[in-house]
């Protein structure tokens, strides 16, 4: 009997491991540098600093920032900060827009070199997506200290 | 909102000080609970339901659509428009909604709303009844047309709109009399006026003087995304025009999205057939036809903005 619930738990263990291995993976999916739709900014979403749990989001690179002479960018802004990974994405937290100089509730999914990156108010009804797609390497421009 | 997060048009435009505004580390940033957005459109014809509203010539549109935390939106736009398609009319169309919208983004997503449009300046004379004499001379009958009215084009919507992934539909009630001045005089006396054969034009008279409230209208899109910046719609729509089924039509549409340079570029082809095309010509000056119905390709050059 003993030898048999030992058995069990090794089982449910067993059957519980590949779960938590994928868990990890799918968190740390998001993690990287993100190339824009429109191909002028690049996002780098990694854990945050102060926050290990949460995941945080910096302009690393901005297409204005490489033009000579550079105009103002936004290299080294925070635009990200997602608190809790559930059902596959990222969520409870806020993005950034430095355009509107507006924060929104957000939610980030990412699946391989796809990354999609949704602000809204209230309810993500309410809202709209950005595309993003993985790059390895962070083009010229953003002044080194600001990476 | 997000499409211009890292926008490189807005990013010119932004000071340095954008940076400092960025929320701080360690504190809860204040999180918006209202969005306006917004465009300025220019197109090469503006059409609804696949119908030229422009008289198959170019035409401006701005729209400006806001939405609260809680649920609620509203919309307001205005366009251009031809005389030739709606008679007497002032060149521009306004419409104004609001509703409300609930939902999983990722799953079933729904809104409830009334809508509403304005055509100023836009009304008809027509008869409601055609009566018969006999002509003393030939002793023929000859249609009297009798019970002439004035109408307008204005109309109300109920609104039902579902979504789930890639589609989205939207599902109008016609709360107003008629729909865009789809009425006896306007349906009948239109068939009456242009087929060949009176017959068509004469039943519908005797059908009685009837208003199309309670016409249904189903819109359909299907969103391909082909990468961040490019998508593929497709659109099938119908409309069952309450007392007056010779309005009957369906429309479709391919649209190409682009965005780049900062501007949302709309290459379409599109169409409407309808149950009796004669309810699809519009005369110029000069009393030459054309068809608003007949298929197309329309340009569209949209700005939009944020605030």
């Amino acid at each position: 009997m003993k030898r048999r619930t030992s058995t069990s738990v090794a089982a449910a263990l067993a059957l519980c491991l590949p779960t938590l291995t994928v868990l990890a993976d799918d968190t740390a999916a998001a993690q990287g540098l993100w190339l824009s739709a429109q191909k002028d900014g690049v996002v780098e979403l990694k854990p945050c600093v102060e926050e290990p749990s949460a995941l945080c989001g910096t302009v690393v690179w901005d297409k204005d920032a490489s033009v000579s002479p550079p105009k103002p960018g936004d290299c080294g802004l925070r635009i990200v900060k997602l608190k809790r990974f559930d059902d596959g994405a990222w969520r409870d937290g806020w993005i950034h827009d430095p355009r509107e100089k507006k924060n929104y509730k957000g939610m980030i999914r990412a699946k391989g070199n796809e990354m999609t990156m949704r602000a809204y108010i209230g309810i993500a009804v309410l809202g709209k997506s950005e595309d993003f797609t993985r790059v390895d390497s962070i083009p010229a421009g953003c002044p080194p200290a600001q990476k | 909102m997000l499409k211009t997060t890292l926008c490189a048009a807005a990013l010119a435009l932004l000071p340095l000080a954008a940076a400092a505004e960025s929320p701080p580390a360690d504190k809860e940033p204040v999180i918006t609970d209202y969005s306006i957005d917004g465009h300025l459109k220019l197109l090469t014809d503006r059409r609804t339901r696949g119908i030229s509203e422009t008289f198959r010539r170019p035409a401006a549109e701005f729209h400006l659509e806001a939405a609260h935390a809680s649920g609620l939106v509203g919309l307001v736009e205005a366009a251009t428009l031809s005389d030739k398609v709606y008679a007497n009319s002032s060149g521009y169309t306004a419409l104004a909604a609001g509703g409300y919208r609930w939902g999983n983004h990722e799953g079933w997503h729904f809104g409830l709303g009334l809508a509403h449009e304005w055509f100023p300046g836009a009304h008809f004379e027509a008869p409601t009844t055609i009566d018969f004499a006999i002509d003393p001379d030939s002793g023929q009958p000859f249609p009297v047309p009798g019970g002439v009215r004035d109408f307008k084009f204005d109309t109300s919507y109920a609104v039902v709109e579902f979504a789930y992934g890639a589609l989205e539909g939207r599902y109008l009630n016609v709360l107003s009399r008629d729909f865009r001045g789809a009425n006896t005089g306007s349906v009948c006396g239109t068939l009456l006026t242009l087929r060949a054969d009176p017959t068509g034009g004469l039943d519908c008279f005797a059908r009685g003087d009837h208003g199309s409230r309670g016409t249904h209208l189903v819109d359909l899109d299907y969103t391909l995304k082909i990468d961040g910046r490019t998508s593929l719609v497709l659109h099938g729509g119908y409309q069952k025009v309450r007392h007056f089924s010779e309005a009957d039509s369906w429309d479709w549409r391919v649209a190409l999205k682009h965005s780049r340079w900062g501007l949302d570029w709309t290459l379409e082809a599109l169409g409407a057939h309808m149950k009796a095309s004669e309810l699809g010509l519009a005369f110029d000056s000069a009393g030459r036809s054309k068809r608003m119905e007949a298929p197309g390709v329309v340009l569209t050059v949209a700005y939009p903005f944020s605030f």
